[in-house]
């Protein structure tokens, strides 16, 4: 019993290990004062964050993958909760192929889903021209994580809620927002969550179907490598890690992460 | 006066019919169950009076007021559900608001009202607790309270006590029909358990397949029951088949194969048509010396059940009657006894299986 303990004890600790100290490479990477992009760092500095933020480039990216994973988790929230709420309590005959299509850009490789966009926004004149088709691209695939949270989160209330809601007077709407909703808060955020994440660390889709003079900070740092080996990347890398940690953080302030469990 | 009233209500799930076309007339301030086994339609029925389904045939009224189509925030329902449906992010008070507040209630009334109906229920110490932070038993009278502090037409039960433990299960059967009869509301309940529906009910609505087969007191159904189905659903009882032999005044004979038997009945069976008579258990007289009217037959098994013996009495002709007795009647398997099936409590049941 207790060597089963030690096992488990070092094997997640391994897995921790290899999970996290990448990332802490990186960041211990980044304060390199050294000129090349290696590890152990010859020095302290702060050079490459000052090489990072005085770049327009990389501002420029930095603020579109910003707004862009806010507006895609905003947009897919306003398309996934309801889909999930048709899917779990409503869909009849064509339930299956309705999650089936939802989940699609998760099965299918996302370079095909780009592929795919790419031809349909030429074909229908929108083009890569203007962001609309980055937007929509990024829409696309954080939908079906979001879907997956906010359905699991909804089989997990019982549909009797709602209708004794509605046998005390409330519409259909007023017991979806009194009722429903702060009992799938929990799925909501952690979808918003994900969606925010996958859009901001998004590479394939952004590749094909970002605008014309314009790209994310991904998509930067990327091309950024192709010339120069110096730890700006780093520092850009820090920089997103950050702000993704700092997204987590917040909404746990502002919500609560570990939402009540009733 | 009707309160409410089931017009050939008919339910079907594509070709799957639920419910085959009910009618039923429940009066004001009246309990009326809806007794069955799993699937007889029961539930249907009841969701169908709460607009959680619709009905694909007949009509529904309150007050004579049509509400077939209306959906269920508009019909003014109360409702308890098996699983309580508490909402689990609200405090108990919370719970019992809800309902006034999608009313518009002023928020004097509204105090008023909630603390009215927590004393009815004995639970104003818990106003501010979560409902996880009850017992079953107290969850289960704050669902029956948050549907009573709204005032509804109709009080609608569905099976409220199957998650609760037996003993609590008794207590909250009266529980609920003392404050039935103290609100004085019209209250339609499902449930699968027979003895419920007797201790409970003004009326009983035994439901088989999705028919009604029988509406009555609980006398009626355990006496005369009017099916074969609802006679073996509710108690114990003996069935035996034989020819209608004649009839004498308002009893018929019976010609049995061990013998002739007299009984009563709610249906007319033609001379010489097969039928049915069903007697309860306790209904049967033994004794061991000869009886006129008395058939013998041989004790062939004992139980002993604390306060009856259950004895299986095998007739001359092979039948076996089920017979059950005082503790203090003695009969061992092997003894030659005499049975005695009174006329008053011998009944013509329909039997559609003959």
């Amino acid at each position: 019993m207790k060597g089963g303990k030690l096992l488990l004890g070092a094997a997640v600790t391994s897995v921790y290990v290899f999970l996290m100290l990448p990332i802490a490479i990186v960041v211990i990477a980044s304060f390199n004062s050294g000129k090349y992009l290696k590890f152990p760092p010859e020095g302290f500095s702060l050079r490459w964050y000052a090489n990072f933020f005085g770049s327009q480039p990389f501002m420029d990216a930095t603020l579109l993958s910003f707004v862009l994973a806010v507006v895609a988790a905003a947009v897919a929230t306003v398309i996934a909760v309801p889909a999930a709420l048709y899917y779990v309590r409503h869909a009849g005959r064509w339930r299956e192929t309705f999650r089936m299509l939802t989940l699609a850009p998760l099965l299918l490789p996302e370079i095909l889903t780009a592929i795919a966009l790419l031809f349909f926004y030429y074909q229908i004149g929108i083009g890569t021209k203007s962001a609309l088709g980055l937007y929509l691209g990024h829409v696309v695939i954080c939908i079906p994580f979001f879907f997956l949270q906010v359905t699991s989160a909804l089989y997990n209330i019982s549909p009797s809620l709602e209708e004794a809601a509605r046998s005390l007077g409330a519409t259909s709407w007023t017991s979806f927002r009194r009722v429903t909703l702060p009992l799938i808060k929990p799925g909501v955020i952690n979808g918003a969550l994900f969606a925010f994440i996958i859009s901001f660390d998004n590479v394939s889709i952004s590749l094909l179907l970002k605008g014309v003079g314009t790209t994310t900070l991904p998509m930067q740092v990327f091309d950024y490598l192709r010339w120069d080996f110096d730890p700006t990347t780093a520092a850009a890398s820090t920089v997103s890690i950050a702000m993704t940690l700092g997204a987590v953080i917040l909404v746990d302030r502002l919500v609560g992460l570990r939402a009540m469990r009733y | 006066m009707t309160k409410l009233k089931l017009d050939g209500l008919q339910k079907h799930y594509g070709t799957v019919a639920a419910v085959k076309g009910i009618d039923l007339d429940v009066a004001e301030g009246e309990l009326v169950s809806l007794l069955g086994p799993s699937g007889c339609g029961k539930t249907t029925t009841l969701r169908c009076v709460a607009g959680f389904e619709l009905p694909t045939g007949g009509r529904i009224t309150f007050d004579g007021n049509e509400v077939t189509m209306l959906p269920p925030e508009r019909r003014d329902i109360g409702m308890v559900f098996q699983n309580y449906a508490l909402f689990p992010h609200m405090t108990v008070r919370e719970n019992l608001r809800f309902g006034l507040e999608m009313r518009k209630v002023d928020a004097a009334s509204m105090e008023r009202r909630v603390a009215d109906v927590l004393g009815m229920v004995q639970l104003t110490s818990m106003e501010t607790r979560y409902p996880r932070q009850l017992s079953g038993g107290q969850q289960q009278r704050v669902a029956l309270a948050r549907a009573l502090v709204i005032e509804p037409k109709l009080l609608l039960l569905d099976e409220p006590l199957a998650n609760l433990d037996a003993k609590l299960r008794d207590e909250m059967r009266f529980f609920i029909r003392s404050l039935q009869k103290r609100v004085g509301i019209t209250t339609l309940y499902v449930t699968h358990d027979q003895a419920e529906a007797m201790v409970m009910s003004d009326r009983i609505v035994v439901m088989f397949d999705g028919l009604i087969h029988q509406v009555g007191g609980a006398r009626d159904i355990y006496d005369r029951p009017a099916t074969r189905q609802v006679a073996s659903f509710i108690g114990l009882s003996n069935f035996v088949t034989g020819r209608v032999a004649g009839r004498d005044g308002s009893l018929w004979r019976l010609e049995t194969s061990f013998g002739t038997i007299s009984c009563g009945a709610g249906i007319a069976p033609g001379a010489g048509s097969p039928a049915t008579a069903m007697v309860r258990p306790e209904a049967i007289d033994l004794s061991a010396a000869p009886v006129a009217g008395a058939f013998p037959g041989r004790v062939s098994e004992r139980f002993f059940l604390g306060n009856l013996v259950d004895y299986r009495i095998t007739m001359s002709d092979g039948t076996l009657l089920q017979v059950q007795q005082p503790a203090t009647a003695a009969f061992a398997p092997g003894d030659e006894v005499h049975a005695t099936l009174p006329a008053e409590r011998a009944w013509l049941v329909r039997d559609d299986a003959a």
